[in-house]
């Protein structure tokens, strides 16, 4: 008889365990605070740390809880997350305020037009001043910094670094094997040079554009990146091209390469860690190669829209993207000439007035998807 | 026991396990039956259609991902089944002391992360690595190895995680043959040969297989090594389902490709149950 009741405590035990989460949840009321759900490299979760220490100084009433993940784990997390409740049919989430992009944007737009806060100039005044927009979602998404591809070359090797596109397209044909870039999907610096490569051979109007139209006038840009595919890097008798940002950079830092297109602040931050050596350098082409815009957006679902956007509106702020800038090296979504002096020294390297983004939507994908069938098939 | 105390003891059995059985309908059954569904459903449109499977197997590149993967698998298995096979008789049944040392520090790799351990490979086999550098410095020979983004070098890499695991299979199930009856078998003038092939094997072969059912099935959607060693096209199924996943955001071929890779495993699978439901007649039945 013991053993019977023991069998029967241990097996409502169990089902209680596996059952209990479900039924947890609720609690009293606490002090507001609204989520920022944040993924990337390391770099990221350091500046929005120091981002909201300094939104918490001069901001009493609300707290703001960053949900970092780090890139590569579950990056998808927050628009996914906000997807999966629309269709679920939840009432709310638990995210206020998160990380997009083009691509992302254009997900949860398609999802639903009204998944997205509509974010209000009155409430986020400091909007005027940003200086890119999204091309999906203009008024449902807010820029907050930019991200600037560069070439980055070894100096002792390449003491006259090419300034143009046509020079560049010369040097790596003069120098096989000594350039690299990596696959667009994994990553964006080899996205933006291969984005550079189409859109240098397409009408302006295009850099700003989600229209599928454009897919076809991609020919020209892929026969030029067909055309340097035999001069790249090679290993194993192959022409190969490197897995992630970091792919490249490992490559040029070791000595293998002698240039290849990479995120200035990856290699300024890289090179403050004594991870690249001082040889590194980096120089922009004309016209320049590509940068993206980082945006925010607040849920529809969201609990706290009208705190989530007096924290957006001070993201936007001089005191804010000052921080960015000092931080990680980014490139500010307002006009450098609004931040103090000594910042803007710190992008004096990074030649701000040729910047320019591309903001293409869901034509991003269209592009890898290219690239692989046609640029990485090739012998 | 009576009849109803029985009864009443299947009862509590049942109310045992539903919990657990619960969790993998929960977290396991629906999500591939979701899986499924998915894979059947126009990207656009989301109609029922088999266009996800109809591009899966006629599109040249995928169709190559797919051959490359059977071949990366193939050569894997055979080469970590050959090599542990084996390493685990020399384990359980030498005495020297070299292979005691091997017996104890054989599992090391199972506790080292995958990701460290490929980065640390890369850095020895890739063309400026470890090999490089030391046949550079001591020989003053330009060494390139030619591992990094080919199929040689994946399966390098996956050898090196799954001969330990499959050795350790293997040599629990050597280990458990009663040495009395390789003994006997030897006073009556059976060769080494002789009782290998008609004891040993025969008594091991089960678990060997075994063996090489997980190592299949572990490497076929492999991941980790493929991305960071394998070449960008083709790739290895793994690779390009998370290509189709998170870069190019397609998740109805995603979900076809999962199939497709559970497919195959269940393939296997299906092996392993029926190798291990198989009573095997050497051993005693108590009833």
């Amino acid at each position: 008889m013991k053993k019977t009741v023991l069998c029967m405590i241990l097996a409502v035990a169990m089902t209680m365990v596996v059952a209990l989460p479900v039924f947890a949840g609720g609690g009293a009321e606490k002090p507001v605070a609204i989520n920022l759900y944040e993924d990337g490299s390391d770099n990221v979760r350091i500046v929005w740390e120091q981002v909201i220490e300094a939104f918490h100084k001069t901001n009493p009433g609300f707290t703001v809880q960053l949900q970092y993940a780090a890139s590569g784990t579950n990056s998808q997390n927050a628009y996914q997350k906000l997807i999966a409740a629309h269709q679920a049919g939840q009432k709310d989430v638990d995210i206020d305020l998160m990380e997009m992009d083009e691509n992302r944007m254009g997900l949860v737009l398609k999802e639903g037009k009204d998944l997205l806060v509509k974010l209000d100039p009155a409430k986020v005044t400091n909007m005027a001043n940003v200086t890119a927009k999204s091309v999906v979602g203009p008024d449902q998404s807010l820029m907050y910094r930019g991200t600037a591809v560069f070439i980055a070359y070894n100096a002792d090797k390449v003491p006259n670094p090419p300034k143009t596109e046509a020079e560049l397209q010369a040097w790596i044909k003069a120098n096989p094997g000594k350039f690299a870039y990596n696959d667009p999907a994994t990553g964006g610096a080899g996205g933006s040079f291969v984005n550079t490569a189409l859109y240098n051979r397409m009408p302006p109007e295009a850099f700003t554009s989600d229209d599928p139209k454009w897919a076809k006038e991609f020919d020209a840009g892929f026969k030029v990146l067909a055309e340097l595919h035999p001069f790249l890097y090679k290993a194993s008798g192959k022409v190969q091209y490197t897995v992630k940002n970091q792919g490249s950079l490992d490559l040029l830092a070791a000595g293998s390469i002698w240039m290849c297109p990479a995120w200035a602040d990856m290699v300024l931050s890289q090179k403050s860690q004594n991870l690249l050596p001082a040889s590194i350098r980096l120089q922009q082409i004309d016209p320049s190669l590509t940068g993206n815009i980082a945006m925010l957006a607040i849920p529809s679902l969201s609990k706290y829209p009208n705190q989530a956007q007096k924290f957006l509106n001070y993201v936007v702020s001089v005191e804010a993207q000052d921080i960015f800038v000092r931080v990680m090296k980014a490139i500010p979504a307002v006009d450098p000439s609004k931040l103090p002096p000594a910042t803007v020294e710190m992008l004096a390297g990074l030649q701000m007035k040729t910047y320019r983004t591309l903001t293409n939507g869901n034509l991003g994908t269209v592009i890898q998807q290219r690239w692989t069938k046609d640029i990485a098939t090739l012998p | 026991m009576t009849d109803k105390q029985i009864k009443r003891q299947k009862v509590y059995g049942v109310l045992m396990a539903l919990p657990s059985f619960l969790v993998i309908c929960l977290m396991v059954l629906f999500p591939i039956v979701r899986a499924v569904a998915l894979s059947f459903s126009d990207p656009t449109t989301h109609a029922f259609s088999l266009i996800n499977y109809q591009e899966l197997f006629t599109d040249s590149l995928m169709v190559s991902n797919i051959q490359y993967t059977i071949v990366v698998v193939i050569f894997t298995v055979l080469i970590v089944a050959i090599i542990s096979y084996i390493l685990s008789l020399y384990i359980a049944f030498s005495d020297s002391a070299v292979s005691r040392l091997i017996g104890k520090l054989y599992l090391i790799p199972r506790f080292i992360p995958s990701i460290v351990a490929v980065y640390a490979i890369m850095n020895v086999v890739k063309d400026t690595g470890a090999l490089n550098r030391i046949a550079l410095e001591v020989f003053g020979i330009d060494f390139k190895p030619g591992l990094m983004f080919t199929k040689q070098g994946i399966i390098l890499s996956n050898c090196w995680f799954n001969i330990p695991f499959s050795t350790m299979l293997i040599s629990a199930a050597l280990q458990g043959i009663p040495r009395s009856i390789i003994e006997s078998a030897r006073d009556v003038g059976a060769g080494k040969l002789r009782v290998f092939f008609s004891m040993i094997f025969p008594l091991s072969v089960n678990d060997f297989l075994i063996a090489i059912t997980f190592v299949f099935m572990g490497n076929v959607a492999s991941f980790t090594t493929p991305y960071l060693i394998g070449a960008r096209a083709p790739m290895m199924l793994g690779v390009a389902l998370q290509k189709e996943f998170s870069a190019y955001l397609n998740m109805e071929k995603s979900a076809a490709i999962s199939v497709f890779l559970f497919l195959l495993s269940s393939l296997m699978g299906g092996f392993y149950i029926y190798k291990s439901l198989k009573t095997n007649k050497w051993e005693v039945s108590e009833r």
